[in-house]
């Protein structure tokens, strides 16, 4: 515990991502305008009455920050954890059974690896509309890979050591010792890497939106980055608060997963 | 008589990925040898102590026995049934038969586990005991007779929190926990602390002596075995090269190898006078081993036979038995150029 403290890069990383959850939970408290109203006031200064101006339509940006930071973390998170569960189990049966079962998965996972997922989530957009759920899932299947690799990498050391052998000449099935102790011992690297994960996940998202792929209905940074282009010159305000909150959010997840990477590998904490 | 464990002919080779002997596409890839043709046969309730140096593939034969590898030839029937039908069609029997205890006791348990959940997982997989209250009891009475008192008292602890000694001891207890008719014990005392290995090996004996259970002991320490064993076999490069009744095997060793480990043994009698037999080289590797006897190379008493073919296996009375090319001149020809001398 006292190396989580002393970690500064996780520490800050805590700090930023709890002020972000806050402002998430008490956006209905924090926003000083319904972020979906249309105010009178087009392309207003940051000032007294927008704090952080309103965009083309005349949409209080402060408002819209706050309420979509709901947005971004949700997607974050749920498509993130939708790549760990596929990457774990998928990864974990190719390392621990082995032989043809981890040739044919690892040759998927190649595949996968070398399709470029940002088009293909394009494409799955396109032809089946965008909304957030099937943003999220689209972003969970196309990210799996790199769980799946470390997870592949875990199983394949752990099923050497001798109390998985032990496990095995007890009796217990194949099956029940990949979910009782392989996954569990080791998972922490996918932990870490998830967390990783939910930064791109929003990154990706925010890309989409840019794009105007986004979910209509909902507000989301890389909508507003997408809708202040057009404002850059008379209107800086509305692209580049959105897309600081876009870094900062990032940024947070960042600094976690490579803190608790640092904490959790032994390797790179030999260096130190 | 039914045989405990029956090994016939047993190979186990390990192809080298990638690596062929001699030059081309198509030579034949290398195999490293592990077992290379054993024979055993052990009565139920005999402990029989396997001696042979590091690599002589003594872990590998007792992998073969449980199945954590499969042969490449060759059978082995274990109480009375062929072990790929066995396994094949009552997995968990053939678990409860043949049971293993590693060599390293700091990993073989799962670390996230209590010394409680690891005891009692075992017996449910099984199914032995009732209700909750039963095993209990059960791994509480083991407990005991492992010598972990009070019982109560461990059960809530995490591997980490114990010694090897006291793992070690537990898992003796997870094994025998299942009553099984054989039991493979893989350099159990080879990484505890010379004051607790007394102790662990007369407790693992006790417990096979009083559950009937027979005792393989897989060891490099000709003490331990000497101490543990009714019967020895000696490895080197995965075959026997010398079986029998395990004081005999230790006082009148008949295979030139057994010698030279027999007289490298250390002795707590400062004023016996033994001549050690050096062994010159590393132990050749067990890949293209060539027609002769394996040993020839690094033997102190081989002849042309020896690099010629390899040696068939001589009685030399009922219960002992050798592969040397030496015994056969000696009990047959009767030939004083090929005694074995030694001081």
């Amino acid at each position: 515990m006292s190396r989580l403290k002393d970690n500064k890069q996780l520490r800050n990383g805590i700090i930023f991502l709890t002020v972000i959850l806050f402002v998430a939970a008490a956006a209905p408290l924090l926003a000083t305008h319904d972020p979906f109203k249309l105010n009178e006031d087009i392309l207003a200064a940051p000032g007294s009455k927008y704090l952080l101006g309103s965009d083309g339509l005349g949409r209080d940006v402060f408002s819209g920050i706050i309420y979509g930071a709901r947005t971004s973390i949700m997607v974050g998170v749920i498509a993130a954890v939708i790549s760990a569960v596929i990457g774990v189990v998928i990864g974990g049966i190719a390392g621990f059974f082995g032989g043809k079962t981890d040739l044919v998965i690892s040759e998927i996972i190649n595949i996968f690896l070398m399709l470029p997922s940002f088009f293909l989530i394009l494409i799955v957009v396109a032809l089946f509309g965008s909304n957030l759920f099937n943003m999220m899932i689209i972003i969970g299947l196309t990210t799996w890979t790199s769980n799946a690799k470390l997870m592949r990498a875990q199983a394949l050391s752990l099923r050497e050591r001798t109390f998985i052998k032990a496990q095995m000449t007890l009796g217990k099935s194949r099956g029940r010792i990949l979910i009782e102790h392989i996954i569990p011992n080791g998972i922490f690297p996918i932990i870490a890497n998830t967390t990783m994960n939910i930064s791109q996940a929003i990154l990706l998202e925010s890309s989409l939106s840019f794009l105007g792929l986004g979910d209509p209905n909902l507000i989301s940074w890389g909508q507003m980055v997408y809708q202040g282009k057009s404002y850059l010159v008379n209107g800086w305000w509305v692209s580049t608060f959105s897309g600081l909150a876009i870094v900062i959010t990032v940024l947070a997840f960042y600094l976690i997963g490579d803190g608790l990477n640092n904490v959790l590998n032994p390797k790179l904490r030999a260096k130190k | 008589m039914e045989y405990s464990i029956k090994v016939t002919r047993l190979y186990k080779h390990f192809m080298q990925r990638g690596k062929r002997s001699g030059q081309g596409l198509f030579a034949p890839k290398k195999t490293v040898k592990a077992v290379d043709g054993i024979n055993l046969f052990v009565k139920p309730g005999e402990i029989i102590g396997i001696i042979g140096e590091s690599g002589c593939g003594k872990s590998t034969f007792g992998k073969l026995l449980i199945k954590l590898e499969d042969a490449s030839k060759g059978e082995i029937w274990l109480d009375g049934r062929e072990i790929g039908e066995f396994y094949k069609n009552d997995r968990l029997l053939f678990r409860r038969t043949v049971q293993m205890v590693f060599q390293n006791p700091f990993d073989t348990f799962d670390p996230r586990f209590t010394i409680r959940k690891i005891l009692t997982e075992t017996l449910d997989i099984h199914r032995i005991g009732e209700t909750e209250q039963e095993k209990l009891e059960l791994v509480l009475k083991g407990l005991n007779e492992v010598g972990l008192c009070p019982a109560e008292e461990y059960l809530d602890r995490y591997p980490h929190e114990l010694s090897g000694g006291q793992l070690q001891r537990i898992s003796i207890l997870r094994a025998m926990l299942l009553k099984p008719k054989v039991l493979i014990s893989d350099e159990p005392v080879s990484m505890l602390d010379v004051s607790v290995r007394a102790d662990v090996l007369k407790m693992l004996k006790r417990l096979a002596r009083e559950n009937g259970t027979t005792l393989l002991f897989i060891s490099h320490d000709i003490n331990t075995v000497r101490y543990i064993s009714d019967r020895v076999a000696v490895m080197y490069l995965g075959r026997i090269v010398e079986e029998g009744i395990a004081d005999e095997v230790l006082h009148n060793p008949q295979h030139p190898y057994t010698k030279a480990l027999i007289s490298n043994c250390s002795s707590i009698d400062v004023f016996e006078k033994r001549e050690k037999i050096q062994v010159d080289g590393e132990p050749p590797s067990p890949i293209d081993n060539g027609p002769g006897c394996y040993f020839a190379p690094r033997c102190f008493c081989a002849y042309e036979l020896c690099n010629e073919t390899y040696p068939e296996t001589v009685y030399i009375n009922e219960t002992h038995c050798a592969a040397c090319h030496r015994i056969h001149r000696m009990t047959d020809e009767k030939d004083p150029q090929g005694e074995i001398h030694l001081s």
